[in-house]
């Protein structure tokens, strides 16, 4: 299925504070959000509404993306209230969320279908009163009973709104049912263009959301290492470079930058990423069999799909057990160490004797 | 067993007699990336110890300690492994 268009929305100012202990200065919003506008992302959306230090990040922010392509928007609730502290930023993009589910509005808004479109009706409208650019979220959209769906998008795209976000917010989609949800979606639209935010609790958030993207919408959300409520959301490396490598997407995103970005966060909030992630983990161009090894040092593509200088990553071998022989030899060339085969032959068996892995290094 | 990071090697020079090796030590201290540098009787008469993460900038070190007025000749050991008293 073809892609439409896509623009990818950061959210790490906003989901991403609302995960556990990333906890960000306004100075380090500010530093994450130009380091997001240098990266190349669509949107970057912060939260003014946490307090003062956000508003202040919001607003320097709104100052310095001036010059770029990057657009700031600002998130709060479909409350008045709300919608006066986004004005205060001076935001051209702001966006409000209100939950769309039967199960929402009975347990969490306490409000009949009724009261649910009236709010919805008349926030959008004080928004637009007020000449902000808006995007709806329909919380809980996967779990909304579409007949509902398709009166509230008629409510909201009549208020005005640009953008709908639709929300898998617990995460609870396949990629077939986000997909099919994003479409009916679509066919409900008159002219606003649809978001896909999808949450990673069954490990779908990816296949979801280019699902979706593959279905009508148009704007992917994202965050710096997936971070977010619970399990969090795609990470913004992992969405660019399978939408680049693998769909063919044209994202004009500087993925050399994407490695350092992972790692300004976790020096920000000391919240280590999995080694195990792609394209920004620690292990995600350590090579460690010795076959792999060997294939590596002859070709590298033979076991890495893309390079790691394409993501700002570096290349590792480890010197152990299980790959002695390839790496000592190798070594032993670059090093210009003279060693004869017989030498090899004695610090491999002293290698093999030891368990686990000796060393690492870069090339 | 914790994997160490980067390689750690120690690089032997023979000096020339006319270039005294405390004068060579010093300029080779200068050398970004170099640990420590010590005077030795034997065949050796310097070793040099290098850390660093890569293969790449080990050899740049080479390079700049080869350069080193008074360094006759290098040969590097890579360290397999390091046992220390607790």
């Amino acid at each position: 299925m073809a892609f439409s268009k896509v623009l990818v929305l950061d959210t790490t100012l906003r989901e991403g504070e609302q995960a556990p202990n990333i906890v960000l200065s306004a100075g380090q919003r500010i530093e994450i959000g130009n380091a997001l506008s240098e990266i190349g992302v669509d949107f970057i959306e912060i939260a003014p509404i946490v307090g003062e230090d956000a508003v202040k990040a919001t607003k320097e922010l709104m100052a310095s993306a001036n010059n770029s392509k990057t657009k700031v928007i600002a998130h709060g609730r479909a409350f008045e209230a709300d919608i006066d502290i986004l004005r205060k930023c001076d935001v051209e993009w702001g966006a409000i969320f209100l939950s769309t589910s039967q199960l929402h509005m009975t347990n969490k808004l306490h409000l009949d279908e009724a009261g649910v479109l009236k709010r919805a009706e008349e926030t959008v409208t004080y928004a637009k009163q007020h000449g902000l650019k808006l995007r709806f979220t329909c919380e809980d959209a996967t779990r909304t009973d579409n007949s509902f769906l398709r009166k509230m998008i008629a409510v909201i795209e009549g208020a005005g709104a640009e953008r709908i976000s639709i929300t898998d917010t617990v995460g609870a989609s396949t990629p077939e049912q986000f997909g099919a949800k994003v479409k009916e979606t679509v066919s409900f639209t008159k002219k606003s263009e649809i978001d896909v935010h999808c949450h990673n609790d069954l490990g779908l958030a990816l296949p979801n959301a280019i699902s979706g993207l593959q279905n009508g919408a148009t704007c992917v959300h994202v965050t710096i290492n997936g971070v977010g409520e619970r399990s969090g959301i795609p990470s913004l490396a992992e969405t660019v470079m399978a939408l680049k490598l693998l769909y063919k997407v044209p994202l004009q995103i500087k993925t050399e930058n994407l490695t350092p970005l992972s790692n300004m966060l976790t020096k920000f909030t000391g919240v280590r990423t999995d080694p195990f992630k792609p394209i920004v983990g620690e292990n995600a161009f350590r090579h460690k069999g010795g076959t792999h090894l060997a294939a590596v040092l002859s070709k590298s593509e033979t076991y890495e799909v893309f390079s790691p200088e394409s993501v700002g990553n570096t290349r590792r071998l480890v010197l152990g057990e299980y790959s002695g022989k390839n790496v000592l030899k190798y070594l032993n060339e670059a090093l210009g160490m003279n060693m004869t085969e017989d030498m090899l032959k004695k610090h491999l068996k002293k290698i093999k004797g030891k368990k686990g892995d000796l060393f690492e290094f870069e090339l | 067993m914790a994997m160490e990071s980067g390689l750690n090697v120690f690089i032997g020079a023979v000096t020339e007699e006319k270039t005294p090796t405390a004068q060579i030590a010093k300029k080779l201290l200068a050398i970004p990336g170099i640990e420590s540098v010590y005077e030795l009787t034997g065949e050796l008469d310097i070793l040099i110890q290098v850390k660093s993460p890569s293969v790449s900038k080990i050899n740049e070190i080479l390079e700049a300690i080869r350069a080193t007025e008074g360094i006759e000749k290098t040969t590097t050991y890579l360290v397999l492994d390091k046992h220390v008293k607790n």
